[in-house]
């Protein structure tokens, strides 16, 4: 009431300042000279008239963009409710999105769920704009500020990718919408309320992100059968793999599934009906040549991209670890492989331990008494290196020594090949240097994982992401398409830029007309 | 004042030489007024045949024409053939030069229209071979008036629009003795907005009035378009002639009180000047806020070629 009141107030207080004290449009004519004081005095007397405010065009401009200014302030003015709705929806296309259900592929039904929320929008009677977005390993932003009919332009477009999900990236985007996505007061397209249309189930932390968030789960429990993981086993100090540990996994019954291994060639390698496991496990390890090989489990269920693995075994196991003195290190850096640096060897006179890392895997099963006897002649403790083993002299007096990367190992010498127990030292201390140096290799890649980059699986590029066949569990939504409708007056939009911006155009034209047509008043 | 640029005259001088011919074959309308009397003499150029009267030079009776006539039976049927004197006539214009006729550099429609016709009517009165001399109603003499072409001409009006005189200066008329010998006609082209207390230009007029000259004063009446660009609401008035603004409601009443001060005003200087001999036109501008341009070329031509009392100054005469 009371800003009314004095919006009131104020216009009255332009109508009084306009008959008080009109603008004076100045006017240079050759005549002037005619006009006398007394006119001005008449003019005067004749101007608090309620008639001169009304006979002025400019009056009303000047009016109307006060009017503006008003309501652009007016508390209540300034938002009005409910008038728009902005749902972002977000779309699942990793590779479990193409598991076959009963009513169909999943994705489809996620299509045709996105489709219904479009139609359903429809009829809600206010304007809808939507924002479209897709998840898998990345959220990809397909449209901002769509009509429903590109929603489904854009939807017909879009399919799943042979790739896994990543629900924690998911959640940041979910959490701090960024780009044309965040919520402004001023965006034409204001974001009220978020959908996702997956195969997997609600998230805990979706609750967390308020009501406005809606997640569907399209998924019903199907049987599948596959690949979990196929891991190299490798040799321990050579580094080559000489088996492969094959795991899968049933969701589900699929009765008769069988597991084939072939080779390169096409020659059947291993085939056996599997037996899972209770827990719907089983793996088993394979002695491998370096070759090609193809895994296939068929039948595999409702989910296609875990029945079939193609792998390669490596023959090289890598480069070998380099063994030198010191000084030869030192002349050969940088290195990228693997050193085995020998010091001064054994046979000096006895020396007391002074400190050594108990947990290093370098002492593991050396006898440190020995090593007390063993007349080790220390070394200044290389750069970049880190102390194991040590005598009284600490990093002056260093027996054993480490660097993490690039990997090396500082031993005293080479085992002694006697069977005394300096020998037995000497050789325990150099093979768990070497078995060290070796398990720092890179494993050797049996396959790689598809990517947003190489999304198509192909050759031994396949797509065992971790989850995507688990296809067994029960369907877990949050929330429903209801509630995008029943939340309107989440939307507010904001009029008081509009309002601001017509006083200022008024006021612009106003003074334009003044500038280009004298006549104007 | 530096910025007064006068455009060209949308009369060419083609157009003048014809429009100069064409009245110079009509008769001019009625007897007294500023006509240029071309009078009768020895020149070579046969002007017409009239009766004789008396004193008439028998050498001058032409017989043959007579005779086709019939057999005269008096005097007066004896038909005399008449001859142009070789007189050269003068002609004085002078031009209103104070601030009200430009009170702003651009468009100074008022100041375009007095070089218009200034520069018009010299032309005509040049290509007729008469004497033309160019005066500056206000300020300093011009120092030399004689205008023998038509870049004399531009080069006045270039002079002139240069800087404008004061609303208040006297007028300059110590330069007019010998400007206008007998049978010279003397052009004032102003607005009338001019003071004359002593009313020494009314006076100046009346003395050249008394011999066989005339006088022809064109009133360049702005008033309408100003009143129209003025009216309407809450105006600040200010212009030449006006050293504080004005703040007025321009509503027609006032523009009425203010119209007919104007008129007062020029209604009496003109009761001073008139005699017999002086003539007055009035071109009267269009009561519109806006005029482009071309419409005020069109109303100038439309103007100068309707009046009688320019058109009569290069008629001949009887």
């Amino acid at each position: 009431m009371i800003p009314f009141v004095l919006a009131l107030g104020a216009l009255a207080g332009l109508v009084v300042l306009h008959m008080l004290r009109p603008f004076f449009v100045p006017k240079v004519v050759s005549a002037a000279r005619f006009f006398r004081q007394e006119d001005e005095e008449a003019s005067a007397e004749r101007r608090p008239t309620l008639t001169i405010p009304w006979r002025s065009r400019p009056f009303y401009v000047q009016t109307a963009a006060f009017a503006c200014l008003v309501a652009a302030l007016w508390p209540q003015g300034c938002r009005s409710e409910g008038e728009r709705l902005g749902v972002w929806l977000l779309l699942d296309t990793s590779a479990s999105m193409s598991t076959r259900q009963a009513e169909g592929r999943r994705f489809d039904l996620a299509r045709a769920q996105m489709e219904r929320v479009l139609d359903d929008l429809g009829a809600v009677g206010v304007p809808v704009r939507f924002h479209l977005s897709t998840f898998d390993e990345v959220v990809t932003t397909q449209g901002t500020c769509l009509e429903a009919e590109e929603v489904r332009q854009a939807l017909g477009r879009i399919t799943e990718r042979a790739l896994g999900t990543d629900l924690a990236g998911l959640r940041g985007v979910l959490e701090a919408p960024s780009g044309p996505l965040r919520p402004t007061e001023s965006s034409s397209c204001p974001l009220t309320h978020r959908l996702v249309v997956s195969d997997l189930p609600a998230p805990d932390w979706i609750g967390e992100l308020g009501p406005e968030v809606v997640w569907l789960d399209v998924a019903t429990p199907v049987p599948n059968a596959g690949f979990v993981s196929l891991v190299p086993v490798r040799h321990l100090l050579s580094g080559k793999v000489k088996a492969v540990e094959v795991s899968a996994r049933t969701f589900g019954s699929v009765p008769g599934a069988t597991l084939k291994l072939e080779d390169g060639g096409g020659r059947s390698v291993f085939e056996q009906v599997i037996d899972w496991g209770g827990d719907g496990s089983w793996s088993r390890r394979f002695e491998l040549a370096p070759g090609r090989y193809v895994l296939t489990i068929a039948p595999g269920g409702a989910y296609g991209y875990d029945d079939r693995a193609e792998i390669e075994v490596p023959a090289d196991a890598g480069a070998p670890p380099r063994v030198g003195r010191l000084e030869e290190l030192a002349a050969a850096e940088p290195v990228s492989e693997p050193w085995l640096v020998l010091g001064r060897g054994y046979g000096g006179p006895e020396a007391p331990i002074g400190l050594f890392d108990q947990r290093s895997p370098l002492l593991g099963g050396l006898n440190l008494d020995v090593a007390a006897r063993a007349g080790i002649a220390g070394v200044s403790l290389p750069d970049g290196f880190e102390p194991v083993l040590t005598g009284l002299g600490g990093d002056g007096d260093v027996w054993i020594a480490l660097r993490r990367k690039p990997r090396a190992v500082l031993v005293p010498g080479l085992p002694r090949g006697s069977d005394d127990g300096v020998g037995r030292f000497s050789a325990r201390a150099a093979a768990n240097a070497l078995r060290w140096l070796a398990a720092g290799r890179p494993p050797p890649a049996l396959y790689t994982l598809t990517s947003a980059r190489e999304p198509e699986p192909g050759g031994t590029r396949l797509a065992l992401h971790p989850g995507e066949g688990k296809t067994d569990h029960e369907p877990s939504s949050r929330g429903a398409m209801a509630d995008l409708r029943s939340v309107r007056t989440a939307s507010k939009v904001t009029h008081w830029r509009r309002w601001l911006a017509g006083a200022v155009a008024l006021f612009l034209l106003e003074q334009s007309l003044l500038g280009w047509w004298g006549g104007w008043r | 004042m530096s910025d007064l640029v006068v455009g060209r005259c949308p009369l060419s001088p083609r157009d003048l030489q014809s429009y100069r011919l064409e009245q110079r074959n009509r008769a001019p309308r009625g007897r007294s007024g500023v006509h240029r009397h071309r009078r009768r003499g020895q020149s070579l150029d046969f002007r017409e045949h009239t009766a004789y009267a008396p004193g008439d030079d028998f050498r001058h009776i032409d017989w043959r024409a007579t005779a086709r006539r019939g057999r005269p039976r008096q005097l007066q049927d004896l038909l005399v053939r008449r001859y142009d004197a070789d007189e050269q006539l003068t002609l004085l214009i002078s031009l209103d030069n104070r601030r009200t006729m430009a009170p702003e550099p651009r468009p100074a429609l008022k100041w375009q229209a007095a070089c218009w016709l200034l520069e018009a009517a010299a032309t005509m009165a040049l290509g007729g071979r008469d004497r033309v001399y160019l005066h500056r109603l206000f300020g300093p003499a011009v120092r030399k008036p004689v205008a023998g072409s038509v870049g004399d001409v531009r080069r006045f009006i270039a002079d002139s629009s240069r800087e404008l005189a004061a609303v208040d200066a006297p007028p300059e008329l110590r330069s007019l003795q010998g400007l206008l010998p007998p049978s010279a006609v003397w052009l004032i082209v102003t607005d009338l907005y001019f003071d004359d207390p002593q009313g020494r230009l009314a006076a100046a007029i009346r003395r050249t009035l008394r011999g066989p000259r005339g006088v022809l004063v064109v009133e360049l009446d702005s008033w309408p378009h100003e009143r129209a660009s003025i009216a309407g609401g809450a105006r600040r008035v200010e212009g030449p002639g006006r050293d504080v603004p004005v703040e007025v409601v321009a509503d027609p009443d006032l523009l009425a009180a203010v119209g007919e001060r104007i008129e007062s005003h020029r209604r009496q200087w003109l009761k001073k000047a008139a005699r017999p001999g002086f003539e007055h036109s009035r071109w009267e501008w269009e009561e519109t806020e806006k005029i482009t341009d071309p419409a005020f070329a069109a109303f100038f031509t439309e103007r100068f070629r309707g009046d009688e009392h320019l058109g009569n100054l290069f008629r001949r005469g009887r």
